[in-house]
Order: structure tokens, then C-alpha cells, then sequence
């Protein structure tokens, strides 16, 4: 039996597998789920921005405009389970009562008000850290970058502030400097980043030219982004790397460890393959370690991040431009 | 047209999504299940989005 033990905001966890947001983990049957097939950790279903002012202020109409979900964002929509604010901090004082896995709130807000607010009010309720996810649905052409920037800085900096608990920062890549953001994140002093989160993007039936709704689940493979930010934060950031979006299998947690995460967050694959999922993956993680010969994640994390590899070319531009330039040798005609 | 007929093929990871979408129609036992002496037809709309969603496909239904 190999050591799978690892930090998740500071907090030990049994293996860096973690059970992302989604409305899988809404309910205590499949959070004892999810515990008994080994899940490292739980980030209990998000508490949207939405839900909060549907209670204040009843806008069922703007809520039934959200019309494309992403299996991550399911409580983004009214229809499924909705559950005012007051009732999710309830559900997460019983579901912390009921799991010895850490269990992290998940809190996707807009206003500032809101954030910190809501912050307080979840880290009451006995949850072990809370994920803020940096999420702004933009349309708006003439707001500036920087703009946008300052106020989750700001925002990030006064909830930290306020509360006790561990912060972890689940942030999209789409940030002209994404890096540069993180950093000064970590200044600030987030216990960890999720990279990345996979957000709902519109579709449309072209036999009825209407946008439709439907699921976007994540794909094996989809990863490798975050494989490569991991790749060049690695010992760059005081803060751990948690890699999420479209990690499937062992082989996938093993090569964003090599990377430099220290956990990982999986969500899609649970919904297509259910929660033995989790098993079947520390056991690919536990095989190649035998066979690698490693004891602990410890050693092997961050081995081909940037930082260790010391080569100026790696998770770089240089790598795309040899791959094209020697792309006939590498592929043939 | 209306739907007459629902059933779960093989293969339901038991995520618990049709129930969400469709508490009327489907019920979790572990896996999904459907629910008996429903009337299918006034639910059309949930049952196609239901199994349109399903990561699995599993879930079917005739007209």
C-alpha cells in the first residue's frame, strides 16, 4: 500500500482525488458515497450569487434565462433542487456532521456584499475551508481588464481577512496574465488554486435556431492546461495547485502531480463512470508508484514541473514552434 | 408527439441528474429508476432534457 497522502489548503488529506462542486454532492447518500469509495475530500455543491437573490428578491424570470449548464454549475439552475441560502448552510452543517473527509463550501457570488457576507455565514457552519469561485459572466465592452482584476483582488483580500478557515480560489484561465493574477493572489495569501473552473458556454440547434440547454461535460484529456499552469507555478506560489477539469483517470492525477499539484478535483468522470471511479484511480496511482518505485506523492511531485526541470523551453512557446517546424519527423508526411 | 414509454438501459452510474431534472418521472434506488403509472406526456420537455443530459445515455423513451 502505497502513501497517497497529501495538502488540500493546508488541510492532510488521505489522496489527492477531491470531489468538485456538482450536484452529485447535494445530498448525504452521495457524500457517504463518495466517502466509502475513498474520495481524499468533498467541495460540497456550489451556493450561487442567484439563489441568494432569488430568496431576496424572487427574480425567477433572469434565472430562467441561464439556458446552457455546465455539469460543475448544475445548482446555476432553479430546477434542480433549488435550495434557498439559509437551507444549503443547513444542508452543510449536516453534511459535515455526517463525513469524516474534509468538507469544503463552495461559494460562486458577484457582488461584493454578497461574497463576504456569505463567506461569514458558511465558515459558521463548520466546513473546513471554502472555495471561492472568480467568475464574472462578461458583457460588457468597455470595462476595463484591470478593473475586473482590482475588485476580486479586493475582494479575495477582505474575505481572507475575515475568516479563519482556509480560502482556496477555483479561477478560470481566461486573465490576459494568468500567472500574474495568481501571484498576486498568493501575495494575498490563498491557501491554494484550483485551475481551472469549467464554466457553461451557450449552444444553439441550428434545425430550430434556438439556444438549447444541455450539459457540458468535460472530456478525458481536457487537462492539459492545467497540467501546464501547474507546470510553471510549481515553487513559484506559496499556495498548492489543485488541477481540475476533464481529470479521468490515475494517469491523469499522476501526470498533473508530476506537474506539480499536490491534488486534484474530478467531477465529469464521476458522472460517467460513478463514484467506484475514485477507487479505480488510486489503485493506477498506487501500481505506478510500485513500479516506480515511489512511496509518497512527495516523491515525485513537481519533478517535470519548470522549476525543476530548470530548461528555459519547457510548458514555453518553444515547444509549440519545434513541434511545427519538426513536425514531418515527428509525425511523418 | 407525446411520450408514451420510458426505461434505463444498462449502465446508469446512479449521479442522480434525471431525478434532478425530472423528480416526477425518475427516482434514485442506488440507479435511476422510473417511476410507475406516471403520465409521461405531461412531463415531454423534463424527460427529453433528462436524457439528453444523462453522462451515460442510458435513458430512453418512445413517442
Amino acid at each position: 500500500m502505497k502513501n497517497l497522502r497529501t495538502k488540500f489548503m493546508g488541510i492532510q488529506i488521505d489522496n489527492p482525488i477531491i470531489v468538485g462542486a456538482s450536484n452529485m454532492v447535494n445530498n448525504i447518500d452521495n457524500l457517504k458515497k463518495a466517502e466509502e469509495n475513498g474520495a481524499g475530500a468533498i467541495v460540497y455543491k456550489s451556493l450561487f450569487e442567484e439563489q441568494i437573490q432569488l430568496e431576496h428578491f424572487q427574480l425567477e424570470e433572469e434565472l430562467n434565462a441561464y439556458n446552457d449548464i455546465y455539469a460543475e454549475m448544475l445548482t446555476i439552475h432553479p430546477a434542480f433542487d433549488y435550495s434557498g441560502p439559509e437551507e444549503h448552510l443547513e444542508n452543510l452543517r449536516k453534511a459535515k456532521e455526517n463525513l469524516s473527509i474534509p468538507l469544503i463550501a463552495s461559494l460562486n457570488a458577484i457582488n461584493p456584499k454578497t461574497w463576504i457576507e456569505y463567506s461569514k455565514l458558511i465558515s459558521q457552519t463548520g466546513v473546513d475551508g471554502i472555495e471561492l469561485n472568480l467568475y464574472q459572466n462578461l458583457t460588457d465592452l468597455s470595462k476595463e481588464s484591470f478593473e475586473i482584476e482590482a475588485e476580486q483582488l479586493e475582494m479575495v483580500k477582505q474575505i481572507k481577512e475575515s475568516l479563519t478557515i482556509p480560502v482556496s480560489v477555483k479561477l478560470s484561465s481566461d486573465y490576459t496574465n494568468t500567472l500574474n493574477f495568481i501571484k498576486k493572489l498568493d501575495n494575498i495569501g490563498v491557501e491554494t488554486f484550483v485551475l481551472f473552473n469549467s464554466f457553461f458556454q451557450p449552444d444553439i440547434d441550428i434545425l430550430k435556431e434556438k439556444h438549447v440547454k444541455k450539459i457540458n461535460y468535460s472530456n478525458a484529456g481536457d487537462y492539459k492546461q492545467s497540467l501546464r499552469f501547474a507546470g510553471l507555478l510549481y515553487g513559484n506560489v506559496n499556495a498548492e495547485i489543485c488541477s481540475s477539469h476533464g481529470v479521468f483517470s490515475g494517469e491523469d492525477v499522476i501526470k498533473l502531480i508530476l506537474s506539480g499539484a499536490s491534488s486534484v478535483q474530478v467531477v465529469s468522470t464521476l458522472y460517467k463512470n460513478g463514484f467506484t471511479q475514485i477507487g479505480k484511480m488510486k489503485k493506477e496511482m498506487e501500481v505506478w508508484m510500485e513500479e516506480k518505485n515511489y512511496n509518497n506523492i512527495t516523491d515525485f511531485q513537481g519533478k517535470l514541473s519548470k522549476k525543476t526541470l530548470n530548461n528555459p523551453f519547457v510548458y514555453k512557446r518553444a515547444q509549440y514552434v519545434d513541434l511545427l517546424i519538426n513536425s514531418e519527423k515527428i509525425f511523418g508526411n | 408527439m407525446a411520450i408514451t414509454k420510458v426505461w434505463i438501459e444498462d449502465g446508469c452510474t446512479g449521479c442522480g441528474l434525471s431525478e434532478a431534472i425530472c423528480p416526477e418521472v425518475f427516482k434514485m434506488d442506488g440507479e435511476a429508476m422510473v417511476i410507475d403509472g406516471v403520465d409521461f406526456s405531461k412531463y415531454d420537455k423534463e424527460i427529453k432534457e433528462a436524457a439528453e443530459s444523462c453522462p451515460v445515455e442510458v435513458i430512453k423513451f418512445s413517442e
